[in-house]
């Protein structure tokens, strides 16, 4: 019962808005075949998920590539940082 | 310098003497910049810098909170992938005026993150332009670093596609 109690809290958390994101940034320096491997290799995307991710980054300036706990979401940009990209922890 | 090509555990290219050697100044220069990252001893005013160890957050406080905590490990890591570059092209197989180089599966990722650092040094240098904190450099300058950018971004592509 607890268990239940605990995850249905969270999903309400989440939906009133108080979950964590990892936001790519658009950057004039990085190839797109590198961004895109970037996101295959650390968050295990498919190509074709990687690669629409990829183009959201070019055309939108940004996508949101990973959400959770805080936490978590600093790991992914740390991790971002250590390949090149320009990503920030974002609050949802 | 050829294309990568895919070897039995990972792949191999040939690079001529005098790119190997531009190349291995390049990753020394920025094995030095992650070392004194780490030890907080960089100018983070510095755009080439700031790019290379941007902020985790929009708000500054959380920013610099998150770089306190994060950055030593991120770059050490970054100078394990230049020690990758430089430890790849010393040890590569010498010849008449060229050299082959191979990198494991396991090195891949070092050289890819390793060339991205320089080619967003380089970046950074040549949109500043001459003069102000770029003093250092001329306009000869500028265009030999765009040249090295674009050769830096064809050993990355044709790395990536030879996986």
């Amino acid at each position: 019962m607890s268990d239940t109690h605990s995850l249905a809290d969270s999903e309400t958390r989440t939906a009133l808005g108080h979950g964590w994101s990892t936001t790519v940034w658009d950057d004039p320096v990085n190839l797109m075949p590198y961004v895109t491997y970037v996101f295959r290799q650390y968050f295990g995307y498919s190509r074709e998920d990687a690669e629409q991710l990829m183009l959201q980054v070019h055309n939108a300036g940004r996508a949101s590539v990973a959400s959770g706990d805080r936490e978590q979401q600093e790991r992914h940009v740390a991790a971002m940082h250590g390949y090149g990209l320009q990503a920030t922890v974002e609050r949802i | 310098m050829r294309a990568w090509e895919r070897t039995d555990d990972g792949v191999r290219a040939r690079f001529e003497d005098a790119e190997a050697a531009m190349f291995e100044n390049l990753a020394d220069q920025l094995k030095l910049l992650h070392r004194a990252a780490a030890q907080g001893a960089v100018e983070f005013a510095d755009p080439a810098v700031q790019r290379l160890y941007p902020d985790g957050y929009s708000d500054p406080e959380e920013a610099k909170e998150f770089k306190r905590f994060s950055l030593p490990q991120i770059a050490e890591s970054r100078e394990r992938a230049q020690d990758a570059i430089i430890v790849g092209l010393v040890t590569a197989d010498r010849k008449e005026g060229h050299r082959i180089v191979s990198v494991g599966d396991d090195e891949v990722d070092d050289w890819l993150r390793g060339v991205s650092d320089m080619r967003t040094v380089l970046s950074s240098r040549i949109e500043l332009g001459t003069g102000g904190q770029n003093a250092d450099f001329d306009e000869d300058d500028l265009e030999q670093f765009s040249a090295v950018v674009d050769w830096l971004g064809f050993v990355q592509a044709s790395l990536l596609e030879a996986l």
